[in-house]
């Protein structure tokens, strides 16, 4: 991978961590720019994601009973732990790529939405409704995989 | 008045944009009401704040940036 082969180039940990970002955020956008140039993606047309979510509630729009959000005990406890970044990681290679490439770029990289969709020529409402249902996504996978022990 | 998906959809605009007085105000009616959203804003802000402890060299990242 070439960040790797420049790695002697950057003094400094964190300073490599920041270079290393900005070299995958400009791949992930390269990525999703060229996968809607030849019409492999359509930010609103996966199906799949649909049902997932529609699964976690009920018709009249409550929690369906088995999907209700439960404690993760203390929040910023859960960071110190290995066991939450292997949930973590588990659980961002189980979303559907776009989702998966959609959090990265905001949760992750720190892009604005209004970046992403000048960045991606989406309207900025088609990024909020995709970072709603990665984050529903993500979020139910990572509980299961939390509280029971079993991130699949 | 509002359900849980709906809720869901606010907590979630929440973090990459200023709601407005009504979508705030629609928002922490229903939290007071209801502990399982209480949990997933609780966890959505989580899932917010991964990015800091990926990077530390990172600004915190504010929704209008």
């Amino acid at each position: 991978m070439s960040a790797i082969e420049k790695n002697d180039s950057f003094a400094g940990r964190s300073g490599y961590e920041t270079w290393v970002f900005g070299i995958l955020k400009y791949k992930i956008l390269d990525t999703m720019r060229a996968q809607k140039r030849q019409g492999r993606w359509q930010p609103l047309a996966d199906e799949n994601d649909d049902e997932a979510i529609d699964r976690q509630f009920q018709q009249n729009g409550r929690w369906q009973q088995e999907a209700r959000p439960q404690s993760w005990g203390e929040p910023e406890a859960a960071f110190e732990t290995e066991r939450f970044w292997q949930v973590f990681d588990a659980c961002m290679i189980a979303l559907p790529d776009s989702a998966a490439r959609i959090f990265s770029l905001r949760e992750l990289m720190g892009l604005s939405t209004e970046e992403i969709c000048r960045e991606l020529g989406i309207k900025e409402n088609n990024c909020w409704v995709m970072l709603h249902r990665a984050r529903l996504r993500l979020r139910a996978c990572i509980e299961r995989g939390w509280l029971e022990g079993d991130a699949s | 008045m509002m359900m849980c998906k709906e809720a869901t959809r606010l907590m979630s605009l929440r973090q990459d944009r200023s709601l407005s007085f009504q979508e705030k105000f629609t928002l922490r009616l229903h939290l007071a009401m209801c502990s399982a959203c209480r949990e997933c804003d609780r966890q959505f802000t989580l899932l917010h704040g991964v990015g800091r402890h990926y990077d530390p060299e990172q600004d915190d990242d504010e929704p209008s940036a």
